[in-house]
């Protein structure tokens, strides 16, 4: 650490490898806080867990006793010990005695990504409401055909305001807030959709996992999904990096999947795109229908994992999707080529009858996944079990990486990467007319990385 | 290794080279010399010149090769060079006793803190090696005074010095440096058995029989580093027959040699860069390592209740100094928590909340697994229950939940991972946690609201007396005016009349004051008054005030005292003069009360001895003001008590004072008469009475008070949360706890010797209940053993209810008794009889089967005891059942049942005793349930 101020002083490395490495070395040195109590005000397991995008401030959390939370991360509310333990209690939260509240269990519960307006909840109630953060009221309530199990906004949206709804019906509906009603529909899925996100690098893909374990990728704007991840077809490793790529590839540019192309006049060419990727994998020697985007029923069969696929998560840049299944495996997608890059993630149990919320760190080293009572921490390129972070003593349901890059005056480097996490507290007793209950509880913990706060909260 | 020789040469020839190396053992080594590049761990050092040796002879035998650790230009270390930094240091352990093979290590790492260095020196001549300066030695503590220096100087021709050496085993001092260290060392062991000597050492000592002995210690003054020899590095084994011989040797040439037995267990580091070579002595490491695993092993092995306190005690001790053994320790305790036993558990977790008190890093390591730990102690995962046996389980589980509290209050704070485990545990789990803190901050709370109530009740008490105290001294006064008055005239009256008989009694109890004394006396010479139709009037209104006197006045001065006693107020002087009146006056009413008594009128008591001394013991605690009796008046009590106690038949009359007073109406003899009359009935009474055990039931025999249920003596405060301190068990809920319980005692029974005669002459003296395993059913014998009445009982056999009877006898004798009384009915008739009589027999039999059956299941004792010595390879008695283990624990109980069916099953059994055996059985069984038969 000194030694790496002492370079950055003399000019020996450059302030955003400098950057880099401490963050990844205060990551890697991950535990669990002492001092930052997040004080759960739920009664059942955390579902989900969000921290906002835009001031990386307030904390969202759903539970599975249709109550949703919000919570100040950074500023605590009280304190306990001297002083030494600051408690986060909950500045609101929305249940079941609201008259708007969910019936059942919330599945999942985001922030409008622009704001901290307004929040999403999603639930089995079959409902996906829209609340205004500062009322607490119900602005747009959309009724689905089923058990919601995950809602997604694109987080770059611009152009649109589409909540992406993944149920136990087959198809996936895009709720448009500016409406009120279902923009899309999209069919395609042969079972129930556990876990869907949207792309970050384009505010048109939204990629979808099913229960029939297949991973999706739509273009909203089109009809049917151009692309089934199919776990056979792989490749080693990581792609050569983009400059040596150009390098080699002149065209590489307009191959690439992302994202800037927001101006109409460029979606003939991402059409093209996505032709010339049709036409490099008949190259390969598959044999594709050109007359639809979506494919040939034997690649539609395609599966990416044995089972349901219950977690997805895209890394930052948009290049990699990490991919969770009932099957207990972890796999890593290319996205660019729909190819699993046969990364051997350590073997681990996962839950298989919830969808599992992932997180990757910034710089995408870590992949934090729940297992079981525990998260781990893997590393990206190898699937080496880096952390082993385990506080829980139930079933860890979801977990959220935030980093938070301050400067100090001091030391000009960086504190606060928050990791907020979620557990689920299952347990039976038996009433004396013997019929057996599912109670879920709830608990929060948070993470303390050396001097800087990392942490979790766990349901 | 063995240090290059010092007549090592090197021949060179055209094309080959050739070497030879010769060694001063006369051993050599001839072959090709060649460079190769070597690789250790990693790291290649090119170019080292080795020889290949065709022709090894001496001491190369054996050896797979040589490395040169010598100081001069051909060892390896001096070619290594600057790779390893020219250092490097070994570690010889002793070959015959150690596990762990002999190290070392090359570069930095070699130079060990611990070492002690001292400087090598140089010696132009022969530099291959390493030269020390060896200033002194000692023996026992002491110099010894013949060795000085100068002995063991490097000339500058090269002579004399002292080298260290690895190739040389034994260490070899100039003759008179050695002659002198041998005779110290002689001198300081010189209560050793001596022993004949031995090769090249001329001091040996027989140590048998021996399992510790005291040696001096030896001490090798280096310049800068003392080398302290371990016992073992001097004194060494030299045959099998416990010959132990000091190891150090005479040298007639002027070198001296630090052998390899004295470097035994050092780490001898060689500093070429820093010219200096150093000793440091070997952590002991590795054994103390064991021992606190060891320690807890023991600790943990065991079926105590408690961990053994010593071991405990040990084990911190052992922790207290070093974090490694903390760690191990911490380790070793949570590899214990995942054996599948309660107990071992149980004391794991005893040894582990002793640690986690006392250590932080202790602390820190085991919360990194807590919930691990807290799931193999509490057992909340359902697939993870805790293991048997049960009894214990339980008893970890709720010292599990204690230690969690108590940890969560004292360091909660500082780990979280507790924080949460107890969070979990006690807000989702919802175990119950004793909540020892708030439970004692409350009892502390109600404790003080209970003084202070008592103080202002006492406050209150003693602003009322204030007002009154007037009133009360007129009243008082008034009493005893009255009482002197009445005493007066009779005295008066009785003057002239003859002094009868005194009251024994009632002198008995006269013990105390003076003025009682001389009171006594007087009425001794003949003024005892008597109560007749005369002065009855007057021994009345006497009655009445000395029962006024007693039950009142004495009783509410005393009061008054205590009360003045305890109150606390800022004027003191009120109090203490109150109270010095008061004393007075209660020293005044007990005189008087004694005149009263002596001229025959005393109060009886309602309550028995016995409740009173208990409710004197409630007032003595509890510290009651409103109550009625305590020390002053129970010279009284007694007094009244002393005849009521000596029958109970009497107790009727004596319920209520009144009741007495009325008895006592009459003559004082005629209530003695009453009594006596009393007697006969009651010794007739005495006569028919069982007689019992004292027990504490007896404690409230006959009494009907109610007792205050939260009070001491049954104190339930501490079981249920908030108590009711007036709350009251009536008597008869108290007589129906106290009901008298008693133990049934088996009759002894004789049990008679089988008395069957033995082939060597003698009679059996097994003593079996009915059947002996050897001899069959048990008959009376007579003294030869022969059996008597046999005839007689086959006679009358013809009962089935006669157990020892077998059903084919049976049958035959039921036919034969047929066959006799109807010798002359018709053979046909005979025939459809006998054939009945079978049927008969037949369902007899079947019942008999079942009846076996089921006397199979349900056991009785006996026949157990019966199964168990007629089967003499029973194999479920355990060999010593004091003696208790950890498996055991485990085990399951064998009851009588187990074993009757598996002595039921057992093939070896002769059917002759499973019959017998069952017969028994039956009979037995008919005793038991006649109901069921």
């Amino acid at each position: 650490m000194w030694r790496e101020i002492g370079d950055r002083e003399t000019g020996r490395i450059l302030p955003n490898s400098f950057t880099n490495r401490v963050k990844s070395s205060r990551i890697r040195t991950l535990q669990l806080s002492n001092n930052k109590d997040i004080v759960s005000a739920h009664r059942g397991a955390i579902n989900s867990l969000q921290v906002d995008l835009t001031e990386e401030r307030y904390l969202l959390s759903g539970s599975s006793d249709a109550s949703a939370a919000v919570y100040d991360v950074q500023r605590a509310t009280d304190y306990e010990g001297g002083g030494v333990i600051a408690k986060h209690r909950c500045l609101f939260a929305v249940d079941k005695k609201h008259e708007h509240g969910h019936k059942y269990a919330i599945s999942s519960a985001i922030w409008y990504p622009i704001d901290t307006g307004l929040f999403i909840t999603s639930s089995y109630d079959h409902y996906i409401k829209v609340w205004d953060t500062n009322s607490t009221q119900v602005v747009v309530n959309f009724k689905m055909p089923g058990k919601v199990h995950r809602a997604a906004m694109s987080s770059l949206a611009t152009s649109h305001m589409l909540i992406a709804a993944g149920t136990e019906d087959v198809q996936v509906r895009l709720c448009d807030i500016g409406s009120g009603a279902f923009a899309h529909t999209l069919s395609g899925h042969r079972d129930g959709v556990m876990t869907l996100e949207w792309s970050t690098s384009s505010e048109w893909v939204l990629v979808t996992g099913g229960c029939d374990g297949a991973i999706r990728f739509w273009d909203i704007r089109r009809a049917g999904c151009f692309l089934v991840l199919d776990q056979s077809q792989t490749q080693l490793g990581r792609r050569l990096p983009i400059r040596t790529c150009s390098t080699m590839n002149t065209d590489s540019e307009s191959r690439n999947l992302s994202p800037k192309s927001r101006t109409p006049q460029r979606r003939s060419i991402r059409k093209s795109e996505k032709q010339s990727l049709l036409d490099r994998t008949s190259a390969k020697g598959l044999v594709r229908q050109r007359l639809h985007p979506g494919m040939l029923s034997s690649q539609d069969h395609a599966t990416a994992h044995y089972g349901a696929i219950t977690g997805l998560k895209i890394t930052e840049d948009g290049m990699y999707l990490l991919s969770a299944g009932s099957d207990s495996r972890i796999r890593l997608w290319d996205i660019e080529s729909g190819c699993n890059t046969l990364v051997n993630f350590e073997t681990m149990r996962l839950q298989t009858s919830k969808a599992i919320q992932l997180a990757t760190s910034r710089d995408s080293a870590l992949a934090f996944v729940p297992c079981m009572t525990a998260v781990k921490a893997f590393d990206f390129w190898s699937g080496k079990t880096y952390l082993t972070l385990c506080a829980h003593y139930e079933y860890v349901n979801c977990c959220w990486f935030s980093s938070q890059d301050q400067v100090s005056p001091v030391s000009s480097a960086f504190s606060l990467c928050k990791m907020l996490n979620c557990s689920d507290h299952t347990y039976g007793f038996k009433t004396l007319t013997h019929r057996y209950y599912k109670i879920r509880l709830c608990h929060h913990c948070v993470y303390n990385s050396k001097t800087l706060t990392c942490y979790f909260c766990t349901a | 290794m063995k240090c290059l020789g010092d007549q090592a040469w090197i021949m060179f020839r055209v094309r080959k080279c050739l070497y030879q190396v010769s060694y001063g053992d006369g051993s050599f080594t001839v072959g090709d010399f060649s460079t190769e590049t070597l690789t250790f761990r990693g790291t290649r050092v090119g170019r080292v010149a080795l020889g290949c040796g065709h022709d090894n002879e001496g001491l190369f035998v054996g050896a797979a090769g040589l490395l040169g650790l010598g100081r001069g230009k051909l060892s390896f270390p001096r070619q290594a060079g600057i790779r390893f930094n020219r250092k490097f240091s070994y570690c010889l352990v002793d070959r015959s006793a150690s596990s762990r093979p002999s190290s070392m290590v090359f570069g930095d790492a070699a130079i060990s803190r611990t070492a002690r260095f001292t400087p090598l020196v140089a010696n132009p001549k022969l530099e291959t090696f390493y030269y020390l300066e060896l200033l002194g030695m000692s023996v026992g503590g002491t110099r010894v005074s013949g060795i000085s220096p100068s002995l063991f100087k490097l000339d500058p021709t090269g002579n004399g010095g002292v080298i260290v050496d690895s190739g040389t085993s034994v260490t070899r001092l100039t003759r008179p440096a050695y002659i002198a260290l041998r005779n110290a060392f002689r001198i300081g062991a010189s209560n050793l058995k001596r022993a004949p000597e031995f090769s090249l050492f001329d001091t040996c000592f027989d140590l048998s029989g021996k399992t510790e002995v005291k040696v001096p210690t030896v001490v090798m003054h280096f310049r800068g580093a003392d080398v302290a020899l371990p016992a073992s590095n001097y004194l060494i084994p030299v045959d099998s027959s416990s010959r132990f011989c000091f190891a150090f040797a005479g040298t007639m040439s002027g070198l001296s040699i630090i052998g390899n037995i004295q470097q035994q267990g050092f780490r001898v580091v060689y500093d070429l860069a820093g010219s200096r070579v150093g000793f440091a002595p070997r952590m002991e490491d590795d054994d103390e390592r064991g021992k606190v695993r060891a320690l807890i092993d023991k600790a943990t092995n065991s079926t105590a209740r408690e961990v053994d306190p010593r071991l405990l005690r040990a084990i911190k001790s052992v922790v207290r100094y070093s974090d490694s053994e903390l760690r191990l320790a911490a380790q070793t305790l949570l590899d214990l928590m995942k054996r599948d036993h309660s107990q071992v558990r149980y004391l794991t977790l005893l040894v582990i909340d002793e640690l986690f008190m006392r250590s932080k890093l202790f602390r820190t390591i085991v919360v990194e697994n807590f919930d691990q730990l807290l799931s193999l102690s509490v057992g909340f995962r359902r697939n993870l229950p805790l293991p048997a046996p049960p009894a214990i389980a339980v008893l970890l589980r709720s010292k599990a939940i204690e230690f969690l509290e108590k940890w969560n209050i004292s360091f909660g704070i500082h780990y979280r991972q507790i924080r949460l485990g107890f969070d979990y545990l006690k807000n989702i789990l919802k175990f119950q946690f004793p909540n020892l803190q708030a439970n004692a901050a409350r009892i502390q709370q109600e404790r003080r609201e209970r003084e202070i109530r008592s103080k202002e009740i006492i406050l209150n008490k003693f602003e009322s007396l204030r007002t009154n105290l007037f009133a009360i001294k007129e009243e008082i006064q008034s009493t005893i005016d009255e009482i002197e008055e009445c005493l007066d005239i009779v005295c008066l009256e009785e003057e002239s009349i003859p002094a009868d008989l005194l009251d024994d009694e009632d002198f008995e109890e006269f013990h105390s004051s003076e003025l009682y004394q001389i009171r006594l006396d007087s009425l001794k010479e003949g003024k005892k008054v008597h109560e007749d139709s005369d002065n009855k009037v007057v021994f009345d209104a006497l009655r009445e005030l000395y029962k006024l006197l007693v039950t009142k006045h004495l009783v509410s001065i005393q009061e008054w005292i205590s009360v003045l006693i305890r109150v606390e107020v800022a004027d003191n002087r009120f109090r203490d003069s109150t109270l010095k009146e008061f004393i007075d006056i209660r020293n005044h009413l007990q005189s008087v009360k004694k005149q009263c008594e002596e001229s025959g009128c005393y109060v009886p008591r309602t309550a028995k001895h016995d409740k009173e001394g208990k409710e004197e013991e409630d007032i003595w605690e509890e510290g009651k003001i409103g109550s009625v009796e305590n020390e002053g008046t129970s010279i009284a009590n007694k007094l009244a008590e002393a005849p009521v106690l000596t029958s109970t038949s009497g107790k009727v009359s004596d319920d209520t004072p009144e009741c007495r007073n009325k008895s006592s109406d009459g003559n004082e003899s005629i209530g003695r008469e009453g009594r006596t009359d009393a007697h006969p009935f009651r010794n007739k009474l005495l006569a028919e009475a069982p007689v019992l055990k004292w027990n504490s039931s007896l404690d409230t025999w006959g009494s009907n008070r109610d007792v205050l249920a939260n009070q001491r003596g049954l104190e339930l405060e501490s079981h249920w949360g908030r108590v009711d301190y007036d709350a009251v068990i009536p008597a008869d809920k108290i007589a129906e706890l106290s009901v008298q319980a008693t133990l049934y005692e088996e009759e002894h029974v004789e049990i008679q010797p089988c008395r069957a005669p033995l082939s060597k002459r003698g009679l059996c003296q097994r003593r079996d209940l009915r059947v002996c395993p050897l001899h069959g059913t048990i008959v009376p014998r007579d003294d030869e053993g022969k059996p008597i009445h046999q005839k007689s009982m086959t006679d009358v056999g013809t009962s089935i209810d006669l157990g020892t009877n077998m059903v084919q006898q049976l049958a035959k004798q039921a036919v034969k008794t047929v066959r006799d009384r109807d010798n002359e009915e018709a053979r046909k008739r005979k025939i459809d009889k006998q054939s009945l009589k079978r049927a008969k027999l037949a369902k007899i039999r079947g019942h008999n089967e079942a009846v076996l059956r089921d006397a199979a299941m349900a056991s009785a004792s006996i026949s157990a005891a019966v199964g168990e010595d007629a089967v003499g390879n029973s194999v479920d008695r355990l060999p010593n059942r004091n003696k208790e283990t950890l498996a055991s624990m485990l085990r399951k109980k064998v009851t009588t049942k187990d074993r009757l069916a598996q002595r039921l099953l057992n093939a070896r059994a002769s059917n002759a005793t499973i019959r017998q055996l069952t017969l028994g059985e039956d009979a037995n069984y008919k005793e038991a349930f006649p109901n069921q038969w």
